[in-house]
């Protein structure tokens, strides 16, 4: 027999406690013996081993061979510059660990700032004294005291009990307190025990005594906790990209590297000599800026999401959002304000009264648009007086906050807004249960007893032998019918419809019906334009609800969500799983009525129809679901536990913040894209002039250590620049980043490499050659440590520089013209002006010089540098406008 | 022979005790409640601890005795060992193992006795457990399978036995179905001849300590008997720290 179905003298003595509770010395005993009350949470991250970490991926690795390779070309032949250049890489690999690594803690940090838990206290009796000791004290055996609003420190059988409900949602998903009683009832588990509280949950209403009869992760709080932490995160869409373009770039550059090599080894130039020069290519193909800059584009956009009250605790989860093709969400609170509202009452003689404000706190008076006598007034005054009695939540409007059932709340804020609510003594009352759907208060009112009853209108009607016209008159069919109809009316509205009824005396029985009260959780203000953002964005949105199926579907039409179908929790259990597959694929569903432990098998079957789900929750029980879902989506309101389960949190609860996150998850991939081609831009003119003067003997236009300059120096800002560009204005109207949608796919290879790459490459050489010719230089070799190969040089590294100018603002839009953008990127402007900088240092500051192998140009000569930017914006927009044009003229096809 | 547990008056060493009771009530043996004197646990609790125990008991119709020793208990243990064949030694450990318990000192003494080391999380399901998952390793201990059935009060508890050959690492995948099978049958016949309702873990074969600490949950476990032998302590230590159901390690003597 379980422990719950025992007597209370048993348990207290299974327990070796009593009802004065445990001594201090024994509870401190238990407190080792079991551990603290406390969820175990996640082993912290060892964030030295985590920086360690930056070292060793496939690109740092690269790097650090490289600077290997240079350390040991400068030992066979010193002088050469060759440790400069070792040095200089290491420090880049340096950088961009720190960096990258920088960013991971930052965000980590920041999250355990919001998951710190709030220090929760419970009552406890130890030695027959009330004490308020930490939650995490509280051990098996412990005697708990609690009252409404007590939050329940850990699972407990009841001892004492006054009337009290408990709101399980945080289990469950329940919305709906449930009562508690001594006994445990047919119960088959604990969780269905009536006489059982459970840690996590909160008292609603009433008081009791409880003995704790399990802590910490044994709670059935903890055990569901426990499944969700160490729950291995998957590799986000960005990992698995990184992981692609590092692979494919690597790739690249160690071809390149082996085939010059062997070409070098094979033209006699000896090893060294070949090996220095593969080197150079490997150093020129690697895009060393391009981690940290995309690191640091994706921590820009969390930080803009986060201004957006979308909080991302993964930077990698950014894009996953960008790919989103179904948003599953709650209502009550995300697509709802979770403030139910009295808007209507109809009263017992056909009178209709509407209510103004919104809430339990803001103001608001009635105004009948249908009074049928005068008497109308006097009759809604006795609806409002038997609902506001008829209620246990209290709103207290000075410190802004209710306690008690929100339904109940809504009514006593009608009945204010009706001119108050008289004194009435409580005498007894019939509690609300699932099966019942309905309660009652027997009060005393002027000396006399009366029966207040409210609940389900299919549920009182029937009680109802009278109704309240002008005068008392017995109820019959037409009455009946009246009445089911205009509930049937409100309802299709989307509101929640309650019937009140009286009677003098006591007895659920031949009742007098007062009227209908029609309340609602109004949307959310702009909710209606955030869904049609998401449809016109190809994004499915799937409402999962616990409310009946006819209000969440009124619902769902009343802020424009598309319902081809409304399913049930029940319904949903009898489909099979390649059943639901189907409708899931093909319609537009909406959940009611519906657990929470029923979203995980949703999510997993959205995922096997190759959908990126994107799932919000709150509760504990939310927890598994939001693990499965590719994003999981917490409310800040919600739970530690969906919390730590979810990708994203929601610091305003708001549906429209997840639409933002979308939008700005979609601006992310571009912006990726973008300043991935502006990097493999300049990648070609780095490589070429290598090419050239191996094949034409050509004196050297670009040294390594000039390579290394424009990756990480004068690349740096203008790439973070389109990093941290805005979402384009049609971002929302094309379909999600498919799943097979690579970021380094062949257009960015073709405009990086072979477009606006060639047209560096081409400025480049031209500025060189240019240059060396018409200061009158001919065929044959040039020394480095002279003048004027140095002003060559210079002429090269400026060539990329300017072209990579015009190349970021070009960039800017990946499919729209440069002409048409209305916003400014002042990041952009920032890195232009700073590239400026450096083209003066480089030009004029003998110091930089020296580092960089670069001279000053006389100023005549500079010209060669303006035609190829000027060609390659030109080229690329017409490209843009060509790519839109065929678009259009498909999308017209 | 006898089953010993060791008690202090505290929860968790009575909890624990009542596995004792029920094996020694399976196995027909005699059981003792020894207590240690060391200065450091109180008597009077103790003493009610014992008689509760022993009413208990008795109404099992297990034959117990109560011995107390003074001094240091490991020494008191030790030499109590010697004196007397005990066949298995339960004894209660804290939620989190932490370096030199004293289960740890009693299990690296080197006894000559089995030891059973008693994780309590949750002390109602002591009372009332109705499933017993056994991690047998790559093949089930004698001695750890005879304590498993013992543990099997009636055909109401349902046992199921998991066979999962360890590696380095933790557990390793098992070679193959039938192979797991057929070690394992001659072990399950033995345990359906005496009546106990047994089944073998073969949809789902947990890989690590993740997997089995949610599989343990999910078909709601209320005790798991690991044979220690076969697992690394360092797993055993963090499957049976994570989980929310009371545990047993099981060490056998060292022969």
């Amino acid at each position: 027999m379980m422990l719950c179905q025992q007597s209370v003298e048993h348990i207290l003595h299974t327990l070796r406690t009593s009802r004065s509770g445990l001594s201090q010395q024994e509870a401190h005993r238990r407190l080792e013996g079991f551990g603290p009350n406390q969820i175990r949470r996640k082993s912290p991250k060892n964030y030295r081993i985590e920086y360690l970490k930056e070292f060793i991926g496939f690109f740092p690795v690269l790097l650090e061979t490289a600077a290997l390779l240079a350390f040991v070309a400068d030992y066979f032949q010193p002088g050469e510059g060759n440790d400069v250049l070792g040095y200089a890489i290491l420090g880049a690999v340096f950088v961009n660990a720190t960096f990258t690594f920088w960013q991971k803690y930052k965000a980590d940090k920041a999250m355990e700032a919001l998951l710190k838990l709030v220090k929760s206290e419970a009552k406890v009796i130890r030695e027959g004294q009330i004490l308020t000791v930490d939650a995490a004290e509280v051990v098996p055996g412990d005697i708990l005291q609690l009252e409404e609003g007590d939050k329940v420190a850990a699972d407990a059988i009841l001892l004492e009990v006054n009337e009290l409900y408990l709101d399980l949602s945080v289990l469950n998903g329940e919305s709906t307190p449930v009562e508690r009683h001594l006994e445990a009832g047919e119960a088959k588990r604990e969780l269905e025990a009536h006489n059982m509280l459970f840690a996590g949950s909160a008292v609603t209403r009433g008081n009791g005594v409880a003995v704790v009869v399990t802590t910490g992760d044994a709670t059935e709080f903890g055990k569901i906790a426990l499944m969700t932490t160490e729950v291995v995160n998957t590799v986000t869409p960005i990992e698995k990209e990184i992981k692609h373009m590092t692979a494919i770039l690597t790739l690249l550059a160690l071809a390149a590297g082996l085939v010059f090599f062997g070409l070098g080894w094979f033209s006699d130039r000896g090893l060294l000599i070949s090996a220095i020069f593969a080197l150079s290519l490997i150093v020129a193909n690697v895009p060393e800026g391009l981690l940290p800059t995309i690191t640091l584009s994706l921590s820009l956009a969390s930080q803009r999401m986060a201004k957006r009250k979308a909080l991302v605790k993964n930077l990698n989860s950014v894009q996953t959002l960008g790919s989103a093709t179904v948003i599953c969400t709650d209502k009550t609170g995300t697509l709802t304000k979770n403030q139910i509202t009295v808007k209507q009452v109809y009263l017992a003689d056909g009178s209709e009264v509407r209510f103004s404000g919104n809430g339990y706190f803001e103001g608001g008076d009635y105004a009948f648009s249908r009074q049928v006598s005068s008497e109308s007034e006097q009759h809604l005054q006795t609806l409002l007086h038997a609902a506001g009695w008829n209620t246990r939540a209290t709103i207290d409007a000075d410190k802004r906050t209710l306690s008690g059932d929100p339904t109940e709340a809504a009514l006593l804020a009608a009945a204010h807004k009706g001119g108050g609510l008289p004194e009435a003594e409580m005498l007894k009352e019939y509690p609300f249960t699932s099966e019942r759907k309905m309660m009652s208060s027997l009060v005393r009112v002027e000396g006399r007893e009366r029966l207040l009853v409210k609940g389900a209108v299919e549920k009182v009607l029937p009680l109802c032998s009278h109704l309240q016209l002008g005068q008392v008159v017995a109820m019959n069919e037409a009455h009946q019918q009246r009445i089911a109809k205009r509930n049937q009316h409100l309802a299709e509205q989307a509101y929640r419809v309650l019937a009140v009824a009286m009677k003098e005396g006591d007895g659920e029985d031949d009742l007098l019906f007062l009227g209908l009260v029609a309340m609602i959780d109004p949307p959310r203000q702009g909710i209606q334009r955030a869904i049609k953002s998401c449809y016109s964005a190809y994004i499915k949105v799937t409402m999962i609800t616990g409310d009946n199926p006819v209000t969440a579907k009124a619902i769902g039409e009343n802020i424009g969500l598309r319902v081809d179908e409304v399913m049930t929790g029940d319904q949903l259990d009898a489909l099979s799983n390649t059943a639901l597959r189907r409708k899931l694929q093909n319609r537009h569903m909406l959940f009611a009525r519906m657990a929470s432990a029923q979203k995980l098998r949703i999510a997993q079957l959205l995922q096997a129809n190759g959908d990126v789900v994107a799932m919000t929750g709150d509760g504990v029980n939310d927890a598994p679901a939001l693990k499965q879902a590719d994003i999981g989506i917490a409310m800040g309101s919600g739970t530690d536990v969906a919390k730590e389960a979810a990708d994203m949190i929601l610091l305003d609860d708001n549906f429209k913040s997840i639409v933002s996150a979308v939008e700005e998850g979609r601006a992310v991939y571009f912006n990726i894209k973008k300043l991935t081609t502006y990097i493999l831009s300049s990648n070609v003119p780095e490589i070429v002039p290598y090419v050239m003067q191996f094949f034409l003997k050509i004196p050297l236009p670009l040294s390594v250590i000039q390579i290394l300059l424009i990756d990480l120096g004068s690349d740096q800002l203008p790439g973070l620049g389109l990093g941290s560009e805005k979402p384009e204005k049609h971002i929302m109207q094309r379909p999600p980043v498919g799943k097979g949608e690579k970021i380094l796919d062949w257009e960015v290879f073709k405009r990086g490499y072979f477009m606006n790459g060639l047209f560096e490459a081409g400025a480049a050489m031209f500025a060189f050659l240019g240059f060396l010719f018409l200061n009158g230089w001919e065929y044959g070799h040039l020394d480095i440590s002279d003048e004027f190969h140095r002003q060559a040089m210079t002429m090269t590294l400026l060539g990329a520089i300017t072209c990579q100018m015009a190349n970021v603002f070009t960039l800017r839009s990946w499919e729209g013209s440069l002409w048409a953008m209305t916003s400014t990127n002042k990041m952009i402007w920032f890195g232009v002006a700073v590239e400026g900088v450096f083209i003066l240092a480089i030009l004029y500051v003998p110091a930089v010089q020296s580092v960089f192998n670069t001279a000053t140009v006389p100023w005549q000569d500079l010209w060669l540098l303006l035609p190829f930017p000027v060609l390659l914006l030109l080229n690329h927009e017409r490209y843009k406008s060509r790519l839109t044009k065929v678009g259009v003229q498909s999308a017209l096809v | 022979m006898r089953v010993v547990s060791l008690v202090n008056g505290s929860l968790l060493s009575e909890a624990a005790t009542l596995y004792a009771i029920t094996y020694a009530k399976s196995m027909q043996l005699p059981l003792t409640l020894l207590f240690i004197d060391n200065g450091d646990e109180s008597l009077e609790k103790h003493r009610l601890a014992v008689s509760s125990l022993k009413e208990l008991a008795a109404s099992q119709e297990v034959e117990v005795e109560s011995v107390t020793l003074k001094g240091d208990t490991l020494t008191q243990l030790q030499h109590f060992s010697r004196l007397y064949a005990i066949d298995t030694l339960f004894c209660a450990t804290r939620k989190f193992t932490k370096d030199h318990s004293f289960s740890d000192k009693i299990v690296k003494a080197g006894l000559q006795t089995d030891v059973a080391v008693v994780k309590i999380k949750s002390v109602p399901k002591v009372r009332g457990y109705r499933r017993v998952f056994f991690a047998a390793g790559d093949s089930p201990h004698p001695r750890a399978f005879l304590l498993w059935l013992g543990l099997l009060e009636d055909e109401s508890v349902l046992g199921k036995l998991c066979l999962t050959p360890r590696s380095y690492h933790g557990f390793r995948r098992t070679d193959s179905s039938s192979k797991r099978q057929y070690i394992a049958a001659p072990f399950l016949q033995l345990a359906r001849m005496l009546h106990k309702n047994v089944e073998m873990v073969s949809v789902l074969q947990p890989h690590n300590a993740t997997e089995l600490y949610n599989y343990l949950l999910v078909n709601c476990f209320d005790l798991v008997l690991f044979d220690a032998a076969a697992y690394p302590q360092k797993l055993l230590n963090r499957v049976t720290d994570a989980t929310a159901t009371n545990s047993i390690l099981f060490y056998p003597r060292k022969s």
